[in-house]
């Protein structure tokens, strides 16, 4: 892949999330900023962005979206590799990493 | 809920608020307390939704309840979606309560994709009391082996009640 590629790849992943915020924002915003991690002013402005204002923001050569989970227990939870027991179900794991992922309330502080 | 506004604007909201709640299986005296609508209509309104008579009386209460494992893992999860959204939103309390319990059947019936014992745990059932949670979420317990799943299984076919994480102890015991 060539570099011209892969900038063109981070702006369509821009894009599309840009658009899936908005519409998840218009729809519920309570939801939305539980489900993107946002808080509600960076949500307002999302959704108070207009097609042009968002092709513009996506457009860029860096990546708006970043990555949530960040420690080693929900990782190994979620991947289902190295869990600390092996006797818990997959469904508890889960359970488990949407307790601790749901937890994070200073994202949206 | 004191001193509400008369008016249809207000009415309609209301009686929108107790259909949500009523399809989520909250009884009677979580609709008497979450909004402003009279006894009688509420009734109406139930039979007209539901199909029935609402059940009568309160669920027992007891607080070594959340002490099994199954219960406490739901309870977690439940309590950890409503503080998020308590904090990150500003929402009345209903629609907090209504949102939470959404998102959090969602997760819940994400985790148990192809899994028989998908069955309810967490319900709407008892009024909420009109305050922050202040206690921190209960924390998971320790999974037990497989062994004894089936059983405690079993005994997680009882339903919760979500007022439970008011905090405040029971008034009826």
């Amino acid at each position: 892949m060539t570099s011209e590629q892969l900038l063109a790849e981070i702006r369509e992943a821009n894009l599309t999330y840009l658009m899936l915020a908005q519409t998840l924002i218009r729809q519920d915003k309570a939801e939305a900023v539980f489900r993107l991690g946002l808080n509600e002013e960076a949500a307002d402005i999302l959704a108070s962005l207009s097609a042009a204002q968002v092709l513009k923001l996506a457009s860029r050569n860096t990546l708006l979206c970043s990555f949530r989970v960040d420690d080693e227990l929900v990782w190994s939870l979620l991947t289902n590799h190295n869990t600390p027991r092996k006797a818990a179900s997959e469904a508890t794991n889960t359970l488990h990493a949407n307790i601790l992922m749901a937890s994070r309330v200073s994202e949206v502080l | 809920m004191s001193a509400p506004a008369k008016s249809v604007l207000n009415e309609s909201k209301q009686i929108e608020r107790a259909a949500m709640l009523i399809e989520m299986g909250a009884r009677m005296q979580v609709l008497e307390s979450e909004t402003t609508l009279s006894y009688e209509r509420l009734i109406r309104l139930y039979k007209e939704i539901a199909g029935k008579s609402p059940s009568k009386g309160q669920l027992p209460f007891s607080t070594d309840w959340f002490l099994t494992w199954q219960e406490n893992i739901h309870s977690s999860l439940f309590l950890n979606i409503y503080e998020y959204l308590s904090k990150g939103v500003s929402l009345d309390s209903v629609e907090l309560l209504t949102k939470a319990y959404r998102l959090y059947n969602e997760q819940v019936a994400a985790a148990q994709i192809g899994h028989a014992h998908a069955h309810q745990v967490l319900a709407v059932r008892r009024p909420v009391r009109h305050r922050a949670v202040r206690e921190p979420p209960l924390h998971l317990r320790p999974v037990q082996p497989a062994g004894t799943r089936g059983q405690e299984q079993e005994r997680g076919r009882a339903h919760a009640a979500l007022n439970r994480f008011g905090g405040a102890p029971g008034r009826r015991h």
